[in-house]
């Protein structure tokens, strides 16, 4: 019988948060940001399986999972909980989180991740966008102050987005199809309570502005050391729900064709593999 | 002191599913005037944890003979006073796989996550346990959505309407459970019929006092929006009730 490679950790603060601990000593963290109305575990399925399909990379992962509630949450606020809260994880791993009730799942790290990822789906996309650029702003602050202050450990982020809404979804998408029905108008108002679903349209300022951020953060001073505003990205093709538009700064990105907005960034063990190699690689 | 992984994993799991199950009863017993359909709530919510603890070990993921120093809290007075009527078992008939420990994890994560948050164990409990004193004005909140927008399509409806509604559009979400795993009774009605006869036919006459359009959204909004983002859209449950004539819709 296959041992599992992962221990889960249900964390309190931040509250709705799972950490999936590694049996072995990790060499990075993966943080996983999911999109709108998802969780902060059943929308990236079977991910933790990597350990297992591809061992060699992700058993030596710890995974972080992070919850929000898309529907009362805005996208500042949890890119702002995101930010502040990752420098218990990252770099080094807050000893208490490997303890439950007083007993040590593994022994603690000798040293800090080597590595970290941040991975975000759809709204997901856009909150790990605006997790980097805000950090990204807050050490522009720093360094006028302090022309030495060192470069936010979250920075060293390789950042992998699957879909992601950074363009806003899509006027004539997925809740298109609705609006023929008698189901319309109760539906579009209980999206338009949602803060995070009007930040989503297109145009909104908050897309706006941190693409545009995004944008003066590369062609400024500190350009070389700001990789992790640069996404690697994997489309759904067809993906009727979001713009399939990338920032001018960002890496190549990649199609993959008969996989929608949701199921891109859900890998399936031997049928499925490309979101496990587009995490680990940036490409597929 | 180091782990084993199964003890650290029944450690987690008593930290975490019974805080969690404690944390639903306990939100409920501070709201809630209906100590009976609590008190079976509970009922059910311990059976749940039961089995997840006997699947547990059948799958290697616990130690061979656990012991849980933590159990579901109970209100005694309401537990006890109706215990003899208050059986949990018409909520789990079909017997549940064996699956691998990989994924048995997953879904305890997923049950796990699943009851934290608060409109879906809204959801559950209205739909299964609660009393009709609570019942009544909840289903009427839907139906008075229901009836607004038929009357005025395009009207905007206030907040607190949608508010009161809004535990039939945020409902459990059935993606990502096992089909026989031990949560599965929180996704039987109305998708499955694998309660007991008697449970479900209850279950099923709360759900069908709903509007059927507004049935359908619920399905949708079940499902998750994100989801089904394209199953919101496309999908057959739905498609079937959008493009029937309103007029044989309502």
């Amino acid at each position: 019988m296959a041992e599992p490679t992962h221990s889960p950790r249900f964390l309190r603060d931040p509250e709705e948060w799972v950490l999936y601990l590694a049996k072995e000593q990790p060499r990075r963290l993966v943080v996983f940001v999911h999109g709108f109305n998802g969780r902060a575990v059943n929308s990236w399925n079977q991910f933790v399986a990597g350990g297992k399909e591809r061992p060699e990379w992700w058993a030596s992962s710890d995974l972080l999972f992070a919850g929000y509630e898309s529907t009362t949450d805005t996208i500042t606020g949890v890119a702002y909980r995101v930010r502040t809260a990752l420098p218990r994880f990252y770099p080094n791993l807050a000893g208490d989180l490997l303890e439950i009730g007083g007993v040590r799942v593994r022994e603690p790290a000798n040293g800090p991740y080597e590595e970290l990822y941040l991975v975000g789906h759809s709204l997901g996309g856009v909150i790990v966008r605006r997790v980097l650029c805000d950090a990204a702003c807050a050490w522009e602050d720093e360094l006028a102050a302090d022309s030495g202050a060192p470069r936010p450990p979250m920075l060293d982020a390789r950042t992998r987005l699957f879909s992601p809404a950074s363009k806003g979804f899509q006027p004539a998408g997925w809740l298109g199809a609705l609006s023929a029905s008698g189901a319309w108008p109760l539906l579009v108002m209980q999206l338009r309570r949602s803060p995070a679903y009007t930040s989503l349209q297109p145009g909104s300022e908050i897309l706006t502005r941190t693409e545009q951020r995004t944008a003066a953060h590369l062609s400024g001073p500190k350009a070389t050391e700001l990789g992790a505003l640069r996404a690697s990205i994997l489309w759904a093709q067809p993906d009727n729900v979001v713009e399939a538009e990338r920032y001018d700064g960002d890496l190549t990105d990649y199609f993959e064709d008969g996989k929608n907005h949701r199921s891109v960034c859900k890998p399936q063990p031997q049928k499925y593999t490309k979101p496990w190699v587009f995490v680990e690689t940036g490409k597929v | 002191m180091s782990a084993e992984p199964a003890q650290f994993r029944l450690r987690a799991f008593e930290q975490s599913m019974l805080d969690a199950m404690n944390g639903v009863v306990a939100a409920f017993l501070h709201r809630r005037e209906d100590r009976r359909g609590i008190a079976m709530f509970q009922g059910v919510l311990a059976a749940e944890s039961r089995r997840w603890l006997d699947l547990g070990v059948d799958n290697g993921y616990f130690t061979s003979e656990p012991s849980v120093e933590r159990e579901v809290v109970f209100e005694p007075e309401y537990w006890l006073e109706g215990r003899a009527e208050l059986d949990p078992r018409p909520y789990f008939l079909s017997p549940y796989l064996v699956f691998g420990p990989v994924d048995f994890d997953g879904e305890l994560v997923a049950a796990v996550t699943d009851l934290g948050r608060r409109d879906r164990v809204e959801f559950l409990y209205l739909l299964f346990f609660a009393d009709e004193e609570a019942w009544e004005p909840a289903a009427a909140a839907v139906s008075e959505v229901a009836g607004r927008l038929a009357e005025w399509p395009q009207r905007q409806l206030p907040d607190s309407l949608l508010d009161r509604a809004e535990w039939a559009l945020t409902g459990s979400e059935p993606s990502g459970i096992a089909k026989d795993c031990p949560a599965n009774w929180r996704l039987a009605a109305p998708f499955h019929q694998e309660l007991d006869a008697e449970v479900f036919a209850s279950a099923w006459r709360r759900w069908a006092t709903l509007d059927p359009w507004l049935r359908s959204i619920a399905q949708g909004a079940w499902a998750s929006a994100e989801t089904t983002a394209s199953e919101l859209a496309y999908p057959s449950r739905i498609r079937e009730e959008v493009t029937r004539p309103r007029r044989e819709i309502f």
